[in-house]
């Protein structure tokens, strides 16, 4: 914009400045809170559940139907009410600014990345200075950051993060009889706090799974598949390719559990029992719960890995001739209703399967020249700012998909399906049900040549992921095809370059010879 | 390693006031919101880039701060220490007001480092000090009943064993 500072207020992950830590899902560094659009006394629509914890006092009906915000009610967790219902109550204080003291010129993110940076007790402490602050110090995510940091996987879920954390780190404090009851306050007014609940607990609206336009097919040969999805670069849903697994017959929650109930998995940034993990999800009520996502898991539990198998679309995988130095390459999903991951592309330039064993996943897929409304890949590519969470996107973005021309591909996976998500495609995921699923990246002869463009960039260090050794395995891929497919590359490379030429040929034509245009067509 | 200033270019800029500051494009790359400007522009810029909400007084110690990290990054091994030493002295430089006006002044401007070590600084203030102090420092009325007040510190009694009383 000529003559205006756009201002990107990229809010950094509200926690102390730790390691990365490093997973496979963590392709976003910072994170966007768009700040509420065209909303100003919000009337709560009928399909949103009413708040979870028990009725206050007053003995206010809020019960089954969905309610109207009344700018008056302490209605949420701690009764945050957006902005607009402050500007519709003249005369009225919003008790943020007053409880902040000369603190309240800052924003919600600034005040909470203060806060940030205190441990507990600071936190419990500053929550008797004001209601404000009580707002503030018990917004859940800077109490999530402490468990994570301190606790790492071993906590056991207690209803909120603060809870958690408190009953884990001061057992002889009686966390029951003294039940952090949630306390309300009034006239408290903050669009960021309202959202971040909003977001907790909003669920898919039905509009937004209308739509599948995905092309699904059953029993295709290997052939027809690369010919018309994997070698132009298609989306494609496949029925029926997984009906002979023991995992799909096996897998449900108690099978897991009596199989690997201790077994540690990786969840988000730690590690967490597999009964602690169903204990979190159970409970959880958050805009991006964690989400269970391990590339481990047939090396920790082996039967697992035997009761599925690659479908046979997807058995030329080449980063295996790279043997246990391949990238990280095969994990299991399982995550609570609403986990998931919001827009991004799959590492390393590989194409990927995911296979639904228990559950369904809405997906939204946009082709790799087509940036989803609402992200912001950094110009290498290497960090994408989206918003926050994937109920976030929904509200504000998905809308305006609608009328665009180049629609996204879209469609809701159930158990026993597989999509299949070629490279370079933009996609998010969402868990509509509790959902188990196995999901492989890989590279076939289609898509060699691009791997090794993308891990021979200058800037791969940074970029590639899922292994140790970043910057020598362009080298030892390369070696290593080279060693077991020798002449492959290079019959590609002539191929490709062939390809070209046609293509360059047929364009010259087709401006040549075109009568319908009427006038002279360019084509440089 | 970041490349060596293959052209120096300078940037300009105008606070509130009407102050222009010619600023290294290398410093300016980490006033984020300046650079994503100057990376929307089709054109070079030549023209000084007016930042609205930044007074002079802000955006001289933001350089300031900037220009001495560069030195310290690119220099001699010691520098860690001196740089401590240096961020502990402007820290204190400040007074509280005007540490505010520089958090949201870094804020706008996007500057990530100096922000992150803004922050810190104020945590660093209110951390392990008693409610009263805290309201004191920062204007804070009161606003709970004597009740409300006594039922939120019974539910939080675990965090207060080891403050500093009242």
């Amino acid at each position: 914009m000529k003559g205006s500072l756009k201002m990107t207020n990229l809010l950094s992950r509200i926690r102390k400045s730790s390691k990365k830590t490093k997973t496979s899902t963590n392709k976003h560094r910072n994170r966007k809170r768009f700040k509420l659009r065209n909303q100003n006394a919000i009337s709560i629509p009928k399909d949103l559940p009413s708040p979870h914890e028990e009725e206050d006092e007053e003995g206010e009906e809020n019960a089954e139907e969905g309610f109207k915000l009344k700018s008056s009610a302490p209605l949420l967790t701690h009764g945050v009410q957006p902005l607009g219902n402050l500007y519709l109550n003249p005369g009225s204080i919003n008790s943020r600014d007053t409880g902040l003291g000369n603190l309240h010129t800052l924003s919600d993110e600034l005040v909470l990345e203060i806060l940030g940076f205190l441990d507990s007790t600071d936190l419990g402490v500053l929550s008797t200075v004001s209601k404000s602050f009580y707002v503030f110090t018990n917004h859940e995510p800077l109490w999530r950051n402490l468990v994570l940091e301190n606790l790492n996987g071993g906590f056991q879920f207690n209803g909120s993060w603060k809870s958690t954390y408190v009953a884990a780190s001061y057992p002889s404090f009686d966390i029951s009889s003294n039940a952090l009851k949630s306390f309300k306050v009034r006239d408290f007014y903050s669009d960021y706090l309202f959202q971040s609940w909003l977001c907790a607990n909003l669920e898919m609206k039905p509009e937004w799974l209308e739509r599948d336009n995905i092309v699904r097919k059953r029993g295709i040969s290997v052939e027809e598949f690369v010919l018309k999805f994997e070698e132009p670069n298609k989306p494609v849903l496949l029925e029926g390719c997984i009906d002979n697994w023991d995992a799909l017959e096996n897998w449900d929650r108690d099978y897991l559990m009596q199989l690997s109930g201790d077994v540690k998995f990786a969840v988000g940034p730690v590690e967490m029992k597999l009964g602690d993990y169903f204990r979190y999800s159970d409970q959880v009520r958050e805009e991006r719960p964690l989400y269970l996502f391990d590339p481990k898991f047939a090396e920790k539990v082996p039967k697992l890995g035997s009761e599925y198998e690659v479908p046979v679309y997807f058995r030329e995988d080449l980063f295996g001739v790279l043997g246990s130095e391949r990238p990280d390459y095969r994990w299991i999903i399982i995550g609570p209703a609403g986990s998931g991951s919001s827009f991004h592309v799959d590492p390393n330039s590989t194409s990927a399967w995911n296979a639904v064993i228990k559950g369904s996943k809405k997906w939204i897929l946009f082709p790799p020249d087509v940036i989803p409304p609402g992200v912001h890949p950094s110009p290498d590519g290497a960090e994408v700012a989206s918003p926050v969470s994937i109920i976030e996107w929904f509200m504000n973005f998905y809308g305006s998909t609608k009328n665009w021309k180049k629609k996204p591909v879209e469609c809701v996976c159930k158990a026993g399906e597989v999509i299949f998500v070629p490279n370079g495609w933009w996609h998010l995921v969402i868990n509509l049900e509790e959902s188990i699923a196995i999901t492989q990246n890989y590279v076939s002869r289609r898509n060699l040549l691009n791997v090794l463009d993308f891990l021979n960039r200058p800037n791969a260090s940074t970029l590639v992921s899922g292994t140790r050794d970043r910057v020598n395995l362009y080298d030892k891929f390369k070696n290593a095809i080279e060693a077991s497919f020798p002449g492959e590359m290079d019959e590609l490379a002539r191929k490709e370059a062939e390809k070209k030429i046609q293509q360059k040929k047929l364009s010259f034509w087709d401006s040549v010879s075109d009568s319908n245009a009427g006038a002279f067509k360019f084509s440089f | 390693m970041s490349g060596i200033s293959d052209t120096e270019r300078m940037i300009t800029l105008k606070t509130v006031e009407g102050t222009l500051f010619d600023v290294k494009s290398s410093i300016a790359k980490d006033l984020k919101t300046v650079q994503a400007f100057i990376d929307d522009s089709d054109d070079d810029v030549t023209s000084p880039i007016p930042l609205p909400n930044v007074f002079t007084r802000e955006l001289s110690r933001i350089l300031d701060y900037l220009n001495n990290h560069h030195r310290f990054r690119s220099g001699i091994e010691k520098a860690d220490e001196e740089m401590a030493r240096y961020d502990a002295e402007f820290a204190k430089s400040m007074s509280h007001e005007e540490l505010k006006a520089l958090i949201l002044a870094a804020n706008y401007l996007n500057v990530k480092d100096l922000l992150e070590f803004l922050n810190q600084t104020v945590a660093d203030v209110i951390q392990n000090k008693s409610v009263e102090f805290v309201r004191n420092f920062f204007g804070i009325e009161n606003d709970y009943t004597p009740e409300e007040e006594e039922k939120l510190r019974n539910e939080n009694e675990w965090a207060f064993n080891g403050v500093e009383q009242d």
